[in-house]
């Protein structure tokens, strides 16, 4: 070792006499008036010093000013010297609104949603990637999160379990230093990949901090989560080759989502999503996140390569919002159904900052509707606060964009039903439309659950997106909650209470439901209710991972509800009840729905799908080869909406979860 | 100004200011070619400790990481911002500045981040391998052969060097 430096060393000296007399050239302006007027939180005094840098930034300014008058020009009146002709440009304060501007012809814009989302603690978070991109580890707060403990790990003594069934993870634990201890949940098989992705969670700060790898080995993640256990803000992570490639915040508060839907000039539907800075979605811990520079565009932009298919591709956190352009589906995942790179390159590129009144003039091109909310909404912030999620506004229900007046009755402008047909009788529906359960029956617990909601108090109905389900076409569900009472109701169910749902036969209504944790501790606090009021709580908010948890046309295994999937083969077809139960406080509510399934075309075996379940892609792919079928991914993570899927005898569909793993697999 | 947080009064932050601003100005100069932005780099340094800075057994030390680790950070984005080229503030000092200080600090600034930060705390801060290795996040040997290569290539920036 070298240690101390020698004064004397010729190599010191040499390079100190070529960098010093640079220095020397540039003394530093007095940096303290700025210092202390921050730390004061008084106005920051101009800083003086002329720099390229600065000069750089200010034709970056100036740029962006003319970009920005393009868009606001604003006439006002001089003061006093009466000046009417001067006119003076003023940027708009960032409504979080972001319109396209100057796409090609034949863009259409389709729909704009709106969702409340949920209440969420603070946040914040980072993600490191090296240059080759086959190793990644993301780092997440969640100031109401929790660790992972005992209770967590699957009881293996639930009804139908076989006694000697092995437990498919144990709970591990890493001592972090400090005091600090981390927790995981680790396959015991010790499979490197499935160890990587369950990641380490460690009390701290308040809350629950969380790191998860990919293509890093266990010791390793250990070692990155003691350094971010000491210091969670650093930018070097430790780990020859990782860089940061992101660092976000959020605050506490609801997570309201806009949904913007285009259609391209091929017919190719896509969307961009907006949400409020730090509220995002992020791909999961297996994706990198590539600094892209597109073209007409200022703003940051990152693109996402994830494993399999998340359809988030291409965002960034700009001012005022996080957007994240989406590509969706008319199919197979391939380039005949799927808008390419460039056309969603071209409509990031195209995403200018807009006014309220901008905003609203581009909502009223909407060919098919805006959720009501928006017409009224000034800035994506506005969303947070009080009354959004009330009736309607929790997308499905669209109403025509020219109507603006508040408490004017709307025109709905959907092609499709605009609201859910009750289906108060046994007999299922054949259309394919819509249905709605009935109020349901309770029945009373054994015990009180003090920590569960008082059922009781909500009238709650179950709305399916459709009463055909399908072998390989999940349908969606919507929890309808009205609260008469003049108090808001929280829904607290947690991951110690479980709802369970799933398909049985109309003709063996008893059977076992798959145990599902509805509202994931870990992500979501719960669903709030306000007085008098009905929230509208989608499946796709019931669990921010995995499948979205809607109804599948497949067996249950009810044992692994929690941590897997618990999914099995293709049902038969046949007549059959959509199912749903939440357990209350004093009682637990059962909801039914008569739904259709048709004959598979090509039954799968709960033999094939289990071969496939908690496995890497890599590996299921290997798997595919061996049975002698082409493979396909046909969701990935955080998808916000479940893919059609094209089934085909000689191929498996598999969906990934949000780590990579596969959580369903279907031959047909 | 005080804080039940560890901060310590406004004087004694700005005592250590008065020592310690122009060396971490330089050293984040040298660290990424601007000295604007190395100017605002260090000034965050300060404001980010100054909350804890009465907890600090060595505040001088602690504002050096935290610098090195803004201005690695700050590279890392301006690099992704231009696709990997040199930024543009990375050129050429103004002059006076002899012709060799000139190619060596172009050279300089053009060297992978890791070996910069490398051979700059080595020779310019003295630091000894372990904390570089430390604040890097590499071993002490690693550190080595950063500086090595390093120094390899700024010579080869000076003809007969």
């Amino acid at each position: 070792m070298r240690d101390p430096v020698n004064p004397a060393d010729p190599d010191r000296t040499w390079f100190r006499s070529h960098i010093e007399p640079v220095l020397d050239a540039t003394p530093a302006d007095d940096g303290w008036p700025r210092i202390a007027a921050r730390i004061d939180g008084q106005p920051i005094p101009e800083h003086r010093a002329p720099t390229r840098h600065r000069a750089r930034r200010a034709a970056v300014a100036a740029a962006a000013a003319v970009l920005l008058a393009g868009l606001a020009m604003v006439v006002t009146a001089g003061r006093g010297d009466h000046d009417a002709s001067r006119l003076t440009t003023a940027p708009p304060a960032p409504t979080g609104w972001y319109v396209p501007v100057g796409l090609p012809d034949g863009w259409q814009l389709e729909s704009v949603e709106a969702y409340p989302g949920t209440k969420a603690c603070e946040r914040r978070g980072a993600q490191w990637t090296d240059p080759a991109r086959d190793r990644t580890l993301s780092l997440s707060f969640d100031a109401c999160g929790r660790v992972p403990t005992a209770d967590d790990l699957p009881d293996t003594s639930m009804p139908g379990a076989p006694e000697d069934t092995p437990p498919p993870f144990t709970l591990q634990e890493a001592d972090l230093g400090g005091g600090v201890t981390a927790f995981g949940l680790r396959d015991p098989a010790d499979d490197p990949s499935i160890i990587d992705v369950e990641g380490l969670s460690w009390k701290a700060d308040g809350g629950a901090w969380t790191s998860r790898a990919i293509g890093l080995g266990y010791d390793e993640q250990v070692a990155a989560a003691k350094r971010l256990a000491a210091d969670p803000d650093r930018a070097d992570l430790g780990i020859e080759g990782l860089e940061q490639v992101e660092r976000w915040t959020a605050p506490a508060r609801r997570t309201p989502e806009v949904q913007v839907n285009l259609v391209d000039p091929d017919g190719l539907r896509t969307s961009y999503h907006l949400a409020l800075p730090g509220d995002g979605q992020r791909p999961g811990g297996g994706s990198v996140i590539v600094p892209t520079d597109v073209p007409g565009q200022s703003n940051q932009v990152f693109r996402y390569d994830t494993p399999g298919f998340w359809a988030g591709r291409y965002g960034g956190p700009w001012q005022g919002a996080d957007i994240i352009v989406f590509r969706w589906t008319e199919g197979p995942t391939d380039a005949q159904h799927m808008i390419t790179d460039a056309g969603l390159e071209q409509l990031i590129g195209s995403l200018q900052p807009a006014t309220t009144e901008q905003w609203r003039r581009f909502l009223a091109t909407a060919t098919r509707g805006v959720s009501p909310v928006l017409l009224d909404a000034p800035a994506l912030g506005s969303l947070a606060e009080g009354t959004f999620a009330l009736p309607g506004n929790a997308g499905g229900k669209l109403v025509a964009p020219t109507t603006t007046t508040t408490g004017a009755p709307v025109t709905t402008t959907d092609p499709g039903p605009t609201a859910p047909k009750t289906t108060s009788t046994t007999e299922p529906s054949t259309s394919g439309g819509p249905v709605t359960s009935g109020p349901g029956t309770s029945v009373p617990n054994d015990h009180e659950q003090a920590s569960f909601t008082e059922l009781d108090d909500l009238d709650i109905t179950l709305e399916l997106a459709s009463g055909t389900i399908r072998a390989g076409q999940p349908v969606a569900g919507t929890l309808v909650l009205t609260n008469p009472t003049d108090r808001p109701i929280d829904l607290t169910e947690c991951s110690e209470g479980f709802t369970s749902w799933g398909l049985v036969p109309v003709d063996d209504p008893d059977q076992e439901l798959m145990s599902r944790t509805m509202i994931d501790c870990y992500a979501t606090p719960g669903v709030t209710v306000p007085a008098g009021k009905t929230v509208r709580y989608r499946s796709s908010e019931w669990a921010p991972t995995g499948l979205r948890w809607p109804f599948l046309a497949q067996r249950a295994d009810p044992r692994n509800g929690l941590l897997a999937t618990g999914v099995g083969g293709t049902l038969d077809g046949g007549q059959y009840l959509a199912v749903m139960e939440i357990p209350g406080r004093t009682s637990t509510l059962r909801l039914s729905v008569p739904v259709t399934v048709p004959e598979p075309p090509c039954p799968t075996s709960d033999a094939v799908v289990k071969r496939y379940l908690n496995l890497t892609e890599a590996k299921a792919r290997a798997q595919a080869g061996r049975d002698g079928w082409t493979f396909r991914i046909v969701s990935g993570p955080r998808a916000a909406e479940v893919i059609e899927q094209d089934l085909r005898c000689g191929r498996i569909n598999v969906d990934l979860d949000q780590n990579g793993i596969v959580a369903n697999a279907l031959r047909s | 100004m005080t804080d039940d947080g560890g901060g310590l009064p406004l004087e004694d932050l700005e005592a250590l200011y008065r020592e310690h601003y122009e060396p971490v100005v330089r050293l984040a100069h040298v660290l990424l070619g601007d000295r604007g932005r190395a100017e605002e780099l260090a000034q965050d340094a300060f404001v980010r400790i100054a909350p804890r800075l009465g907890a600090i057994e060595n505040p001088a030390g602690y504002l050096r990481t935290v610098l090195v680790n803004l201005c690695r950070d700050d590279g890392r984005r301006a690099a992704r911002a231009k696709d990997h080229p040199a930024p543009v503030a990375r050129v050429a000092p103004e002059p006076p500045v002899p012709p060799t200080s000139t190619a060596v600090w172009a050279a300089l600034q053009s060297l992978p981040e890791r070996q910069r930060v490398a051979v700059t705390l080595r020779y310019y801060l003295d630091l000894p391998d372990d904390e570089i290795a430390e604040i890097i996040g590499s071993r002490p040997a690693t550190v080595r052969s950063l500086v090595h290569r390093a120094l390899a290539t700024l010579k080869e920036a000076v003809p007969h060097a």
